[in-house]
C-alpha cells in the first residue's frame, strides 16, 4: 500500500453530505406508514420484586395504543443468550423482578412520543424493594443479596487461567508485591443515544428494523434466538449517519428485541428514542473492575511474571458480548512485554447496576491499567525510572513474530522504537528532573509526567469468548472462530464504480477511505467513486463477525475492499485483453486507463471497457459475464480455536502505542489539567491521515474523560447519581490538553492486506494510565497513592487530608 | 388530566415564513424537526448542556431544546439549512470537511451555529480565547476537538464572514 500525505488524501465525504443538509441518522427516517412512538416504563428500584402492574389508568389517554409488560415479553421471547457458566435469565423487559434503575418493565405505544410519555407516568407498577448490592467484591459474598435466586450466586464467570510456571518465578524472584486497582464504570457516551424502528410482519412472519445499531452481527443470531425467528426472517438496515458508537450501540440490540415485540403488540410500526438520562442509566457502560495484582521481577527490574485477580462488575445480567472484557485481550494479556509467567483468576459478577458492555478501548482499557500503574510502582521500588524498566522489558523487534504465552501472535512492530520516540517528543527524561517534590517550591503546581504503553488488539477472533468455558466443556462441534468480512463492487456502464459497505459505520470516515482505495487502485478521482455506506442485512452479505467493532476496519474492512478491488482490477485486464487481442501479462490500469506496455497507442478508458462489458453481453466470453460486478472477502489468518492450554490467537492484528503525559496539579485546589499529550503509534499503514489522527485524538478525549471526569455512580443502595450533564462530566474543549502531538512508525502488518492495525481505541487505553501515573509522580512525595479512577480533586484532597490527620496524631 | 392546549406558532425560520398549530408544550427543537423541516437540529442530551441542539433566534445561538416552540412567535429562527445559504456558512463547511473537524457529524451543527454567530458578529479580532469560549459551550465525543478549533481558526484567518474583517 502506498502512504499518503494529508496533501493527496480526500476531504470527508461523510461530512459533505452533512453540510449538503443529506444526512440521515435514525431520528430523521420515517420508513414506514402509520408509525407509532414508545415510551419505557423504568424501574425506579435497584431491587425489588414486582407485584402487579396496572396499565389502566394509561390505556383510557387518547392516542395510547397498547402497553407491553413482561408478561407478553416472557411468553413471546426467551432469555438472550450469552457465554457464561452461570448466567441470570435475562429478557428485553423485567419479569417478575427488576435488577437495576432503569431496567425496563413495560413499553406504552401511543400515537405521539408526548402522548406515550404522559402515559408512561400513569402506569401503576407495585414493588416490593429488595436488598440491593453494587460493588463487585460486595457481591461476592456469600452474605450479598443474591440477584437471580436460581443461580445462588452473584458471580456468573469464575475461570482460573494458568501460563507458565508461575510458582517456580514467584520463588525465585527478588520482589514481590501486590496491590488493588479499581478501574471506573463509565460509558463511551455517543452523542447520538439510541434509536430504533421495528415492525413486526405477521404474514411474512419476519421483523424488520431501522436502528442505529452498531452492528457486530452476532448480535444479530442473539437477537433472532430470542425472538424466535430464523435469522433470515430478521432485517436491520443502520442508515448511513450514525451519531458515534465507539461499542455502546452493540447493546442496542436488548431494545430491538422489546420494540420488536412491541410492534407486534401494538399490531404497527413503533418508533422509539432513548433520551439521555435513559442513556446514562440503561443503555451500556464500560465494565468496572477490580484487580488485585501480584508482580514477581528482578532487582534489576526485569519482569519475571504476573498473577492477576480480575473482578468485573458486568451488572444486574451478564450480557453478550459479555464476557469479553475479561476474554478479549487474552492474546495480549502480557501487554508488549516478554513476560511468560502468568495467572489469572478472571471473574464475572452480577450486581444492580446497568449491564456493561464494549465501550471504546474494551477490556484493554480494565486490564492495562494494573499492569502499566504496578510497573510504576515497580519502578518506584527500585529506584529507577518507569521508563528505563519498561524499556528493559519490552518485546524486541528481533524476537517479532513474537508468541504470547497466552497465543497471541504479534507479526510486527518496533515497540522499543516507538516509546523512544514518545519520550523523545515529550523531553520525557528532562521533564521527568523536575516534577513532585523536585519542582520548584514556590510553584502553584506540582507537575507530573507518566507515561503507558498499549498493544492495541484489532479484529477480535470470535473464538476468543469460548475461554470463559473450561477446555473440558467447549462444544468441538460448534467451534467459533476467525474474523471476516465482505465488499461488493459494480461498475456501471458509463464506468462509474460503486461500492457497497458492509460495515455500518458510526463515524469513522470509512466511506472517504474506501472510495480513496479504490480509486487509488484505478487512477481515478475519489470522488468519481460511490460508496454506500449504512448497512442492510436484507439485502448485502454478512456474517457473525461482520462490523465495525474491536477497531477492525483498517485491517479486515479495508481489508475486504482491497481484495474485491483486487478482482475488479483483474477483471478489467481480462477484459481489456479480449477486447484488444492482447497478452494480459502486457497491460496495466493508469490513470483511469488499461494501457499497453508494449504499445503507447494501444489503451482503453474504464470507460470503454465498462461500456462493451454492460452493451455486449450477448458477445462475451463465459469468464467475464459477470466481470462489473465483485465481491471480496478477506478472512483473517492465523485465528485459532482456544486451545486445551487456554491459549488463543484473540486477534487478527496487534497495533502498539506508547504515550507520555504531563500534567500540573493546583497547589490549593488539587485542580488536574493535563498540558502536554503525546502518543505515537504503530498502526501499520495508516491508510487515510487526518482520520487516523482524529481517532487518535478522539481516543484520547475518551481516556482522558475516564482519568478525571466521567464515572457513572450509584448509592451504596443502588440508586443511580449521575443521570445528567451536570452529573456526569463530559470533557469540552477547555479540559482538552493544551499540547497534543500524533505521531507515528511505520510497520505493516502482514496480515492484513491494506498492512493496517487498529487505530480507533489505541489512545483510549494508554491516556487513562499515563494521566493516572503523571499524577502519581506529581502527588507520590505527599504520599498520596493513585490506584483508581477517575482521579478529581475532591479524591486527592480526602487522601491528603487522611494524611495530614494521620501525621498529626 | 387536563386537555391538551394547543397554540399557533407564527414564526419565520430561515427566512421561510412557518405557521402551526402545535401543544403548547412542544419544544422548538421538536418543532423545528417536525414541523419546519430541520433535521439537522439534534438532540444530545435535552436538558440545555450539551450544545447539539443550537439555534440561532434573532442572530443570537439559543438551546432549541429548553424553548417551547410557542416562545419562537414573531421571531426569526436560522438553523444549518440556513446558514449553509450564506457564503459564510459555505466556507465553514469547506473548512469542516477539509479539516476532519466532524466524524459522525451529530454534534457539527450545533458547533457551526455557534461558529456562525462568533465568525459574523464579532466587532474585534477575534482571539484564540474566543474561539474556545465559543467552542467550550458544546460537546463532541468523536474529534477530541483538536480539528474543530482547527478549523475555527482557519476560518478566522480567512477572513470570508462578516465580522471581524
Ligand atoms: S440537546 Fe439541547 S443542549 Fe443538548
Ligand atoms: S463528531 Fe461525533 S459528536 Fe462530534
Amino acid at each position: 500500500m502506498p502512504q499518503y500525505s494529508p496533501t493527496t488524501a480526500p476531504p470527508s465525504t461523510e461530512g459533505q453530505r452533512l453540510f449538503d443538509l443529506q444526512a440521515q441518522y435514525i431520528a430523521d427516517l420515517n420508513p414506514l406508514p402509520n408509525l407509532a412512538h414508545a415510551a419505557v416504563v423504568r424501574s425506579p428500584y435497584a431491587h425489588a420484586r414486582i407485584h402487579r402492574i396496572d396499565p389502566s389508568a394509561a390505556l383510557a389517554l387518547p392516542g395510547v395504543i397498547t402497553v407491553l409488560t413482561g408478561r407478553e415479553v416472557q411468553e413471546w421471547s426467551r432469555p438472550f443468550a450469552v457465554a457464561a457458566e452461570r448466567p441470570g435469565r435475562y429478557y428485553s423487559c423485567a419479569i417478575d423482578k427488576v435488577r437495576y434503575v432503569g431496567e425496563p418493565v413495560a413499553v406504552v405505544v401511543a400515537t405521539d412520543r408526548y402522548v406515550a410519555e404522559d402515559a408512561r407516568d400513569t402506569i401503576e407498577v407495585e414493588y416490593e424493594p429488595l436488598p440491593a448490592v453494587v460493588e463487585v467484591e460486595a457481591a461476592m459474598q456469600s452474605s450479598a443479596p443474591i440477584l437471580h435466586e436460581e443461580l445462588e450466586t452473584n458471580i456468573a464467570i469464575d475461570r482460573q487461567l494458568t501460563y507458565g510456571d508461575v510458582a517456580a518465578v514467584f520463588g525465585a524472584a527478588d520482589i514481590v508485591f501486590s496491590q488493588r486497582y479499581v478501574f471506573p464504570r463509565y460509558q463511551s457516551f455517543p452523542l447520538e443515544t439510541y434509536g430504533i424502528i421495528a415492525s413486526w410482519n405477521p404474514s411474512a412472519s419476519q421483523v424488520s428494523f431501522w436502528a442505529n445499531f452498531h452492528g457486530p452481527y452476532s448480535m444479530l443470531a442473539v437477537l433472532a434466538g430470542a425472538l424466535r425467528v430464523p435469522l433470515s426472517k430478521l432485517r436491520v438496515v443502520t442508515p448511513p449517519d450514525v451519531g458515534g458508537s465507539f461499542g455502546n450501540k452493540i447493546a442496542l440490540y436488548p431494545y430491538m428485541a422489546l420494540m420488536a415485540l412491541a410492534s407486534r403488540k401494538a399490531g404497527r410500526p413503533v418508533k422509539w428514542t432513548e433520551d439521555r438520562l435513559e442513556s446514562l442509566s440503561a443503555s451500556s457502560t464500560g465494565t468496572d473492575r477490580v484487580t488485585q495484582i501480584e508482580v514477581a521481577a528482578r532487582n534489576d527490574g526485569q519482569l519475571l511474571g504476573l498473577k492477576m485477580r480480575l473482578m468485573d462488575n458486568v451488572g444486574a445480567y451478564i450480557r453478550a458480548p459479555e464476557p469479553g472484557c475479561l476474554f478479549r485481550p487474552i492474546g495480549n494479556f502480557m501487554n508488549a512485554y516478554k513476560i511468560e509467567h502468568l495467572e489469572v483468576n478472571a471473574l464475572a459478577v452480577m450486581t444492580n447496576v446497568c449491564p456493561s458492555g464494549p465501550n471504546r478501548g474494551y477490556a484493554c482499557q480494565q486490564h492495562y491499567f494494573p499492569i502499566e500503574r504496578a510497573i510504576d510502582e515497580l519502578a518506584l521500588k527500585l529506584g529507577k525510572d518507569p521508563a528505563t524498566v519498561r524499556l528493559q522489558n519490552l518485546i524486541q523487534p528481533q524476537d517479532i513474530p513474537y508468541r504470547t504465552v497466552t497465543g497471541g501472535l504479534y507479526d510486527s512492530g518496533d515497540y522499543p522504537r516507538a516509546t523512544q520516540r514518545a519520550l523523545e517528543l515529550s523531553n520525557y527524561w528532562q521533564l521527568h528532573q523536575s516534577t513532585g517534590a523536585a519542582g520548584p517550591s514556590d510553584a502553584a503546581v506540582w507537575r507530573g509526567v507518566g507515561m503507558a504503553v498499549a498493544i492495541d488488539p484489532s479484529g477480535s477472533n470470535m473464538g476468543y469468548i469460548d475461554v470463559s468455558k473450561k477446555a473440558t466443556q467447549r462444544r468441538p462441534n460448534l467451534v467459533r472462530v476467525g474474523s471476516a468480512q465482505t465488499t461488493r463492487i459494480y461498475l456501471d456502464a458509463t464506468g462509474g464504480v460503486t461500492v457497497e459497505l458492509e460495515t455500518a459505520a458510526h463515524g469513522q470516515g470509512q466511506e472517504t477511505t474506501a472510495a480513496f482505495i479504490v480509486a487509488q487502485a484505478l487512477g481515478i478521482a475519489p470522488a468519481d467513486v460511490t460508496v454506500i455506506a449504512g448497512m442492510d442485512t436484507g439485502s448485502r452479505p454478512w456474517s457473525v463477525s461482520s462490523g465495525s467493532y474491536s477497531s477492525r476496519f483498517g485491517a479486515v474492512g479495508a481489508s475486504s475492499i482491497v481484495a474485491a478491488t483486487r478482482r475488479l482490477q483483474e477483471n478489467l485486464l481480462q477484459a481489456a485483453s479480449y477486447f484488444l487481442d492482447s497478452d494480459v501479462s502486457r497491460l496495466r490500469i493508469q490513470a483511469g486507463r488499461i494501457v499497453s506496455l508494449d504499445n503507447a497507442q494501444l489503451g482503453l478508458s474504464l470507460k470503454d471497457v465498462a461500456a462493451r462489458l454492460h452493451w455486449s453481453t450477448g458477445t462475451l466470453p463465459p469468464h467475464l459475464e459477470t466481470a462489473t460486478q465483485v465481491e471480496g472477502t478477506f478472512v483473517a489468518s492465523e485465528l485459532d480455536y482456544p486451545n486445551e492450554h487456554d491459549q488463543v490467537n484473540s486477534s487478527a492484528v496487534y497495533a502498539f502505542t506508547a504515550d507520555v503525559a504531563v500534567i500540573e496539579i493546583d497547589k490549593e485546589t488539587l485542580d488536574i489539567r493535563v498540558t502536554d499529550y503525546i502518543t505515537v503509534h504503530d498502526a501499520g499503514n495508516i491508510l487515510h491521515p487526518q482520520i487516523a489522527r482524529g481517532q487518535f485524538v478522539g481516543g484520547l478525549l475518551h481516556g482522558l474523560a475516564g482519568a478525571l471526569y466521567e464515572e457513572l455512580r450509584y448509592s451504596e443502595t443502588g440508586d443511580f447519581l449521575t443521570g445528567t450533564l451536570m452529573d456526569y462530566l463530559c470533557p469540552t474543549v477547555s479540559e482538552m490538553p493544551d499540547h497534543i502531538v500524533t505521531d507515528h512508525i511505520v510497520l505493516p502488518t502482514p496480515q492484513a492486506l491494506t498492512g493496517a492495525k487498529g487505530v480507533g481505541e489505541s489512545t483510549a487505553q494508554t491516556a487513562p494510565i499515563a494521566i493516572a501515573n503523571a499524577v502519581a509522580d506529581a502527588v507520590r512525595h505527599l504520599g498520596l497513592e493513585i490506584t483508581e479512577l477517575p482521579l478529581t480533586p475532591d479524591k486527592l484532597w480526602q487522601q491528603l487530608e487522611a494524611r495530614l490527620e494521620g501525621d498529626l496524631l | 388530566m387536563q386537555p391538551q392546549r394547543r397554540t399557533i406558532v407564527t414564526t419565520a425560520v430561515n427566512g421561510t415564513p412557518v405557521e402551526a398549530l402545535v401543544d403548547v408544550r412542544t419544544t422548538l427543537a421538536d418543532f423545528l424537526r417536525e414541523e419546519a423541516g430541520c433535521t439537522s437540529v439534534h438532540l444530545g442530551c435535552e436538558h440545555g448542556v450539551c450544545g447539539a441542539c443550537t439555534v440561532l433566534i434573532d442572530g443570537l445561538p439559543v438551546r432549541s431544546c429548553l424553548r417551547l416552540a410557542a416562545q419562537a412567535t414573531g421571531h426569526e429562527i436560522t438553523t444549518l439549512e440556513g446558514v449553509m445559504q450564506t457564503e459564510c456558512g459555505k466556507t465553514i463547511g469547506r473548512a469542516f470537511v477539509e479539516q476532519f473537524a466532524m466524524q459522525c457529524g451529530f454534534c457539527t451543527a450545533g458547533f457551526v451555529l455557534s461558529l456562525y454567530h462568533l465568525l459574523e458578529g464579532a466587532s474585534e479580532p477575534i482571539t484564540d480565547r474566543d474561539i474556545h469560549e465559543t467552542l467550550g459551550g458544546h460537546i463532541c465525543r468523536c474529534t477530541g476537538y483538536v480539528s474543530i478549533v482547527e478549523a475555527a481558526k482557519r476560518l478566522r484567518d480567512q477572513r470570508t464572514c462578516r465580522g471581524n474583517s
